[in-house]
């Protein structure tokens, strides 16, 4: 039955919605958060048993499309797990009282939706469940411990921007197709498709922690341990899924290339960052980036069901770090690594696009209020010039002790205009 | 006051109800300084009475307009009110909005001088709002439009300080300017068709220069460049009144304008559907980057709202029925939720004495829910599925898209992600990090019962009307049929004019 299809979406959904009404006790939001993501596995398994390869439209602003091929099977079921390690482990720490109890209705909440962007048909379905986990998992970073809400701003941050070079991307592809399904998504080999790839790429990237879109990962695990192990887990899988499931697509030679040069940067690099790093928690999310980097190799240069097992593979064990938060809160930091391990970790953060970004955001912010100051400056050296005048009666009419009924007699004026009008 | 049964009504209540609806706020208003002397509490109440007379009429308008009946209330002859569903839709957002903001402000301005003044320009500009939206008559219009400046001049000054006045003036000194540009449009409409009757203009072919200086009428009041320099500035007045006036109802009015006159009347020049979407591109490119570096809190929601207009001329300009649906979602959506921007920004500023985003941070902490609801709201400004802006903005880009407009869609996007970049960088600022200046050593805490409740009703509109979008969707669609449809079959009908 293909309304089956909906399961996987709305238990997570509609388990998220109770748990929000746990936020303030611990233990029950725990247990409410290890049920709904069984809950939402058990959806999963009826689903995956029960779908007949059909369609399954819902409508609401704009028509949303679910299916579920054999390879969102795959990475459906991985998410369901991957699910359920995460949802055990936060649940651990929120009846620790690490994380708050807020963090249950986010996850399960996250989880549905991102179980959408799996099973979604076509390019506005996608847009709308991917983007859909936004707030969720915001929401999920900024529950992790203290001074954690920064590292979730940034993420959202991040992630929306990528989210707009994804849309920017299917944008393209709609314009040049005249239609936003994916299955029928064959741009072949043109500028506009490279363009196009480039964006979603950059899209799917950003969540999969590939360098060097990576700095939100290691800043949000840095700060929120266990709820960032699940959001890593989940970009992941949602990320290679979306990229195996447009490659068919993409006929060119580009595609496996841009994919290749990002696998590169987040291998050796990630590795390497690992390696040098003096912030226990950070370690994982490094090891996470170089995962990736293996993930998007085996996609430009292997067959799909290696690059379907690494990342599915990867994921399960990124989303087991989710168990190890009480040493990476309880202790940190590692010995301090000198030399070699410091520059690296500087050359880290000058990869941070953030930074390099900054320059050209600040630029054309000065641009922006500088036009703006420009025709504040025009406006007064017209009001002083031309229209003195009406400024002074207008002030004197503003700041004279019968004001109101100044206001009053203009509404009179407006009422013999009308009247007269009647007449016209 | 002659009302009268126009032929395509089946319901024979809805002149009265058209006629309530903006004679009630309009006279209602007078009353309320002589009900001050009595007692602030009474001229409060019957305030929101008025609004709420006002959204009650709209609400009970809509089940008719939707089913395809209208209503028109003429005087001596001549059709002055007029409603279908894109007026209806526009009441029911601008009186939705005033009704929440009225409440708001009980708490807000308790205390305060001016009350009398402060509650008889609010309701009067609801009611102007009422007659603008609903008129038939293009003097009418222009009548409803100065009123509305008038009540906006009054409320921006509402603090009577120098810094306040000045730009009270300037506000008005450049949306009056508009409106005589605009009424010389009008004039010049009359002069070719000898009629101001907009049912009787129907499909006439506007002349260039006079959809021009419609256009820089409209431009004036929807505070679009260059013609916006006003609209931050009045960010001087009380929080409800930025919030009433500056983000959910009166820099709509301009929009409201274009789509009643562009969209449902006059078939314009096609240089005007090509030349209005790069106007608001260039002004929503321009407003994100300004806000991006602003640090006055209420500034930057206002460049916030000139950025966002943009969109909305867009997908009116486009003009396919995906688009202008997108668009009137968006006067929707936006007004919820830069409403609800505005007034946490109004608790924030209650709390901290300061606007200056540099002197908060750390703000989350004492202020839990207006945190919480600034986030939904910001949430909604960006676009993020599944709130209510995301709808809407999707919908305008694709339609953008869908009607080959590729560049200035691009660039709307990039416009899209300033927006996060700003509202960001603001939730930072003011809700994160440690305490600035202005909180250190001080009990901040929320704002009254009265004032947190009304944003958590907005935030939980911009939520609710994205999870639910379906149901606005569907009324905004239905007007947009309309918008789509009208002049092109009149066109066809043989009415065209000269």
């Amino acid at each position: 039955m293909t309304t089956m299809l909906l399961l996987p979406v709305l238990v997570p959904a509609v388990a998220g919605a109770h748990a929000l009404l746990a936020v303030r006790a611990r233990r029950a939001a725990a247990v409410l958060l290890v049920a709904g993501a069984l809950a939402s596995a058990a959806a999963v398994a009826l689903a995956v048993a029960g779908a007949d390869g059909g369609v399954v439209a819902v409508q609401g602003a704009f028509d949303v499309a679910l299916e579920l091929d054999p390879l969102a099977r795959t990475f459906l079921v991985g998410l369901a797990a991957a699910g359920v390690i995460a949802a055990a482990g936060i649940a651990r720490a929120i009846a620790a009282g690490r994380v708050a109890a807020a963090a249950a209705a986010a996850l399960l909440l996250a989880l549905g939706a991102l179980q959408g962007a799996i099973l979604a048909a076509d390019a506005e379905t996608l847009l709308l469940c991917w983007g859909g986990a936004l707030a969720p998992v915001a929401a999920l970073l900024a529950c992790g411990g203290a001074g954690a809400a920064r590292p979730a701003l940034a993420t959202l941050t991040r992630w929306a921007a990528a989210d707009l070079a994804l849309m920017t991307g299917f944008g393209l592809l709609a314009h040049a197709g005249g239609h936003g399904e994916l299955a029928r998504l064959h741009p072949g080999v043109s500028p506009i498709a490279t363009v196009s790839f480039a964006l979603v790429l950059a899209g799917a990237a950003t969540r999969l922690g590939a360098h060097p879109l990576h700095g939100w990962m290691s800043d949000a695990a840095e700060r929120a341990p266990a709820p960032a192990a699940f959001v890593i887990a989940a970009g992941k899988l949602a990320s290679a899924y979306l990229l195996l499931r447009l490659q068919p697509a993409f006929a060119g030679p580009a595609a496996p290339a841009l994919m290749a040069v990002l696998g590169v940067l987040s291998l050796g690099p990630g590795v390497l960052f690992a390696v040098a790093q003096a912030s226990r928690p950070r370690r994982p999310a490094h090891l996470a980036a170089a995962t990736s980097g293996a993930v998007l190799l085996a996609l430009a240069w292997g067959p799909p069901a290696l690059a379907s097992a690494l990342a599915v593979a990867f994921a399960l064990a990124a989303a087991l770090f989710s168990w190890s938060s009480p040493t990476a809160v309880i202790a940190p930091s590692l010995p301090s690594r000198a030399g070699l391990a410091s520059a690296l970790r500087r050359a880290e953060r000058s990869l941070e696009p953030g930074l390099l970004a900054r320059g050209a955001v600040d630029a054309a912010a000065v641009g922006g209020l500088a036009i703006d100051r420009l025709v504040n400056a025009l406006y007064d050296r017209v009001a002083t010039g031309l229209g003195r005048t009406a400024s002074g009666l207008l002030r004197r009419a503003h700041t004279g002790r019968h004001s109101t009924y100044l206001a009053w007699s203009l509404f009179g004026v407006a009422a013999v205009v009308l009247y007269l009008v009647g007449g016209f | 006051m002659a009302a009268h049964l126009d032929p395509t009504t089946s319901m024979t209540n809805l002149p009265l109800l058209l006629a309530t609806s903006v004679t009630v706020p309009l006279a209602g208003a007078l009353l309320l300084p002589l009900a001050g002397r009595i007692s602030g509490a009474l001229r409060s109440a019957l305030a929101l009475v008025f609004v709420l007379t006002a959204l009650g009429c709209a609400v009970a308008l809509l089940p008719a307009v939707l089913g395809g009946s209208t209503a028109t209330v003429s005087v001596h002859g001549v059709a002055l009110l007029h409603a279908d569903r894109l007026a209806v839709f526009m009441a029911l957002v601008s009186t939705l909005l005033g009704a929440v903001i009225v409440v708001y402000s009980f708490g807000y301005l308790s205390g305060l001088p001016n009350r009398d003044e402060y509650d008889l320009m609010v309701v009067l500009f609801l009611g102007a709002m009422m007659a603008l939206v609903f008129a038939r008559h293009l003097l009418v219009l222009y009548a409803a439009w100065e009123l509305t400046a008038v009540a906006c001049w009054r409320l921006i000054g509402f603090f009577r300080k120098d810094g306040c006045v000045l730009r009270a003036d300037k506000a008005f000194l450049i949306t009056a300017l508009g409106a005589v540009l605009m009424l010389l449009g009008f004039i010049g409409v009359y002069v070719g068709q000898g009629t101001f009757d907009l049912g009787r203009l129907q499909g006439v072919r506007l002349p260039t220069w006079a959809a021009a200086l419609i256009l820089a009428g409209l431009f004036s009041k929807s505070a679009t460049l260059p013609l916006h320099s006003w609209l931050p500035d009045a960010g001087v007045a009380p929080s409800p009144v930025t919030a009433l006036l500056h983000a959910a109802v009166l820099v709509k009015i301009g929009v409201y304008v274009y789509a009643r006159l562009f969209g449902a009347t006059f078939v314009a020049d096609p240089m005007v559907g090509e030349i209005v979407p790069w106007i608001a591109a260039t002004s929503a490119l321009v407003a994100g980057m300004a806000a991006l570096l602003e640090h006055d809190l209420k500034r930057i929601i206002a460049y916030s709202t000139v950025s966002q207009i943009g969109f909305i001329f867009l997908g009116l300009a486009v003009g396919t029925p995906e688009a202008t649906q997108g668009a009137l979602l968006f006067v929707l959506m936006h007004a919820i939720a830069k409403g609800g921007l505005f007034l946490c920004a109004g608790i924030i500023e209650h709390g901290t004495h300061t606007k200056d985003i540099r002197k908060m941070g750390g703000l989350a902490r004492a202020m839990p829910v207006t945190a919480g609801c600034f986030a939904l709201c910001a949430c909604s400004v960006m676009g993020l599925p599944p709130f209510g802006g995301y709808f809407s903005k999707h919908l305008v880009i694709s339609g953008a898209l869908a009607a080959g407009r590729l560049p200035v869609a691009l660039v709307f996007l990039a416009g899209s992600g300033l927006t996060l970049l700003y509202l960001a960088r603001v939730f930072d600022k003011v809700f994160l990090g440690p305490p600035g200046v202005a909180v250190q050593g001080r009990a901040v805490h929320e704002g009254t019962r009265l004032m947190v409740g009304c944003v958590a009703v907005l935030a939980a509109l911009a939520l609710g009307s994205g999870l639910f979008s379906r149901y606005p969707s569907a009324v905004a669609g239905a007007v947009a049929r309309d918008l789509s449809r009208r002049p092109a079959t009149l066109a066809e009908a043989g009415r065209v004019g000269p």
